[in-house]
């Protein structure tokens, strides 16, 4: 049986069979045979077993959860053939998946060039595969949030900046504030001015009693 | 057990009570319960969700009618009743002038998340079309600003951002005094509000929320 999952720019079809232990009335392709993957347009078809479509589910989702928060998501495997990585090429405005047969080794390898939106029919297509209960049913992604531990030096440059670049600026209107002040060098010695003269001091004389009423 | 809020009373001194326990819309339900985290980190989010409702305004006029039937469809009118709560929810925004020091709850988040998503999709079509041109410009190395298209998407997001955000904060200041800056921001918004189109988009957008603050 062959089950396909379709996005504006992406294809991704699955061949395989169903184990025979089916009880729903659909049946489920629970041993793949083959998948493949196309970006319409480009000549590059990727194409493998079920390591290469378990390898690209987590490639794929890994780096999509990279992009949206900026924190690094990766993912391993004991299983080093089928090696799919993804990464940025900012200077294309594109990202690169590379597929290689060995992890390893770079001779068996292809490479496709993505935009972000051919990027996220990719995903799409794999998210679609990843619902489908009646398709390889054992798939497993399930991206989790990163602990805190991952956000140290994460922190953007313009978070970082700011408040030391409001501290510098306090700093020079407060210096620049003190450097208008003029020097306070006017100020007469309080030990050198004339002591009042106690001779011109007056005696207050007491006030008369009051009568008595 | 039973969680309630009371958001800021309005001006005829009613408050608006939600009890947590209400059954959860099925939309809602599809987003995993996340540990909230500390209250910095829930204002970050916070204004994260908003900018992403505000890019979706600038995206499409007369966008904020199109969530409020949207919310009304995906029965999130429980949480989401009105213009006045959506804008109270919005306003947990640490960088809007009407900045209400309020957290949100879990439910309220996991509202908010669901709404841009599915705002998001009815807006599938303007949305590739603005990544689509941004693309092309930057393939011929051409300021974006002259596509006609994203040049509309950037007034709207400014004129906003600027209506709506409080100058005193330093990173609003910085934005508002570099458009360039204010755009780079918008386009992000946008590739975010892509991915949350998608088959799961809403989940991993959700989860994205997250990163970096979980134990």
């Amino acid at each position: 049986m062959e089950r396909q999952y379709l996005s504006p720019n992406c294809i991704l079809s699955l061949q395989g069979f169903s184990d025979g232990n089916n009880s729903s009335d659909v049946p489920i392709l629970s041993i793949l045979s083959q998948a493949q993957c196309q970006i319409i347009g480009n000549p590059v078809i990727l194409s493998g077993g079920l390591t290469f479509i378990q390898h690209l589910i987590k490639a794929v989702s890994a780096y999509s959860q990279t992009l949206l928060s900026g924190l690094n998501h990766t993912w391993e495997s004991s299983d080093d053939t089928d090696y799919i990585v993804l990464q940025k090429i900012p200077e294309k405005n594109r990202h690169l998946l590379t597929w290689q047969e060995k992890k390893a080794q770079t001779k068996n390898q292809l490479q496709i060039e993505l935009t972000t939106v051919q990027l996220f029919d990719l995903l799409e297509t794999i998210d679609q595969l990843y619902v489908d209960k009646y398709t390889l049913p054992q798939l497993e992604d399930n991206p989790q949030p990163l602990s805190r531990r991952y956000r140290q030096g994460e922190i953007s440059i313009i978070e970082q900046s700011t408040p030391i670049t409001l501290g510098f600026a306090g700093l020079a209107l407060a210096a620049i504030a003190l450097f208008i002040l003029p020097n306070p060098n006017t100020i007469k010695d309080p030990n050198q001015e004339p002591k009042p003269n106690i001779n011109n001091t007056q005696t207050i004389p007491p006030s008369p009693p009051l009568p008595d009423k | 057990m039973t969680q309630s809020l009371s958001l800021m009373p309005d001006s005829n001194s009613d408050s608006e009570v939600i009890s947590e326990n209400i059954s959860q819309p099925l939309i809602i339900r599809q987003l995993p319960d996340i540990s909230l985290p500390s209250t910095s980190s829930m204002m970050k989010l916070q204004q994260h969700l908003d900018l992403l409702l505000l890019a979706l305004e600038a995206l499409q006029l007369g966008g904020s009618e199109y969530m409020l039937a949207t919310a009304k469809e995906l029965e999130l009118n429980g949480i989401i009743k009105n213009r006045l709560s959506l804008w109270r929810l919005r306003c947990s925004n640490p960088w809007r002038k009407c900045y209400s020091r309020n957290s949100l709850t879990l439910l309220q988040a996991k509202a908010l998340v669901c709404l841009a998503s599915e705002s998001a999709k009815k807006c599938n079509i303007p949305l590739r079309q603005l990544l689509l041109a941004v693309q092309q410009m930057k393939d011929k190395e051409m300021p974006l600003a002259n596509n006609f298209r994203l040049s509309e998407y950037f007034s709207q997001f400014q004129a906003h951002f600027r209506r709506r955000m409080n100058p005193l904060r330093a990173k609003v200041s910085f934005y508002l005094s570099t458009p360039e800056e204010l755009n780079l921001l918008a386009l992000s918004l946008l590739e975010e509000l892509l991915f949350c189109t998608g088959t799961r988009g809403k989940e991993r957008f959700w989860i994205s929320l997250f990163d970096g603050e979980v134990k």
